[in-house]
């Protein structure tokens, strides 16, 4: 298993030693280093790796500022020179904070949990198309299979689910709902959506080089330029 | 780092920030590695004196530029210095350290760590039997807004009847002017 790594820490010196320690996990693959919070913020909603290593202290946005950002979309160890941060940082869930200077056998343990939940979720992804899910229309509960829901759309920390009985809504990052369906029959259309194949029923040209999906319930859906390119390869006769 | 005694404890987390950067250092460099930490060895050694025997401007520059060095080991690109340095004819001794905590002061009030940019120019000059240095300090984005209060510390420092401070601010830039009448 690969773990794809970005390293964000204001300190040149403090993530070359970071480098120089995560260079001895073989399963280790360093994507990316940030300076700042904003950097960090481009290249993760860029490159979407496994975690971050993420400093606290950083001029401008701190760590903990991006953290709250970013929600539960990726996996965090917070690296930090002063133990006093650590009880914020689990408050936020991150998932394990390490004190600097960095001791290589508490990063192994901290390496071993991370390749445990990823794991873990990636066990979970996949979801058959009759899986069951209960889902709450105003009032009313519902059990509903998968393959009725034709969107995701990411709405706030939750995420808005059309279907034949209207919308509703779970408590989950599109992320997380991603890594859980099965790809032959959901696409990522972009950061905000995700829509099931066979309800795309035309696509047309969207100005922005990417494509317009109208979907059966009547739905027009954005997909961004790099995902049109992506669908259209997925979608290739030489793909048979 | 400095206190008005040699028994008082090195500022901690200038002392844990400098240790950790120069074990880092020592993978990429050992050369410098060494040499900052003589330089930081050598700022210890000037703290343990501080108090018991006189020291002089010159001294002192000498100990700011370890400092400097050290700050720069951590900030690199985020700290830029520039040093216009003329010693005074006189020795202007000091009974202890003055302008390191000073510096040091400037440094924790106008949070350096916390910009994207410092740009430090430190000069020294004699005039009219003055020495006067000069702390100009320009930070990006902006600079922290307000002139910094001196009184107590210049008090702790024994220092309030032998020199004075002119500040002036700007949106970026903050001006520090330390003018030493006297020998003390």
């Amino acid at each position: 298993m690969t773990i794809k790594i970005i390293i964000v820490d204001d300190e040149r010196l403090a993530r070359s030693e970071l480098k120089r320690l995560l260079s001895k996990h073989s399963q280790i693959e360093i994507i990316d280093e940030a300076k700042n919070a904003e950097e960090a913020s481009e290249k993760i909603a860029e490159l979407k790796p496994d975690a971050i290593f993420l400093d606290i202290h950083m001029p401008g946005a701190t760590g903990l500022e991006l953290a709250e950002s970013l929600g539960d979309d990726v996996n965090i160890i917070f690296c930090t020179a002063y133990d006093q941060f650590a009880v914020d940082a689990f408050s936020l869930n991150a998932m394990d904070y390490l004190v600097k200077p960095v001791n290589p056998e508490r990063l192994a343990e901290s390496i071993d949990k991370l390749e445990k939940r990823l794991e873990q979720s990636k066990g979970e992804a996949g979801l058959p198309d009759d899986h069951k899910l209960m889902v709450k229309y105003g009032e009313q509960m519902r059990i509903i299979e998968l393959r009725e829901i034709i969107r995701f759309e990411s709405i706030g920390n939750h995420a808005a689910i059309y279907t034949p009985y209207g919308k509703a809504f779970l408590h989950s990052s599109l992320n997380k709902i991603e890594a859980k369906l099965d790809e032959k029959h959901y696409f990522r259309a972009s950061r905000s959506d995700i829509i099931r194949l066979d309800a795309i029923e035309s696509m047309e040209q969207a100005i922005s080089y990417g494509l317009t999906a109208t979907l059966t319930n009547g739905q027009t859906v954005e997909i961004s330029r790099r995902q049109a390119t992506k669908l259209k390869q997925l979608l290739e006769f030489t793909q048979l | 780092m400095f206190e008005n005694n040699a028994q008082a404890p090195l500022n901690p987390h200038f002392l844990f920030n400098s240790m950790n950067a120069i074990r880092y250092m020592i993978f990429e460099n050992q050369d410098q590695a060494s040499e900052l930490l003589s330089n930081l060895a050598e700022l210890i050694r000037y703290q343990l004196a501080d108090g018991k025997t006189k020291t002089n401007i010159e001294n002192e520059l000498v100990q700011v530029e370890h400092l400097l060095s050290l700050e720069q080991l951590r900030l690199e690109e985020r700290l830029d210095v520039t040093l216009d340095i003329n010693l005074p004819a006189k020795p202007y001794r000091l009974k202890q350290t003055l302008i390191l905590p000073l510096l040091e002061y400037v440094f924790i009030e106008k949070d350096i760590y916390g910009v994207l940019h410092n740009q430090l120019t430190i000069k020294c000059a004699e005039s009219n039997d003055q020495c006067i240095i000069t702390i100009s300090l320009t930070q990006s984005p902006k600079i922290k807004p307000g002139k910094l209060e001196f009184t107590e510390l210049l008090t702790k420092l024994n220092a309030s009847d032998v020199c004075e401070i002119n500040q002036t601010l700007t949106e970026n830039c903050y001006n520090m002017e330390l003018i030493i009448n006297n020998d003390y």
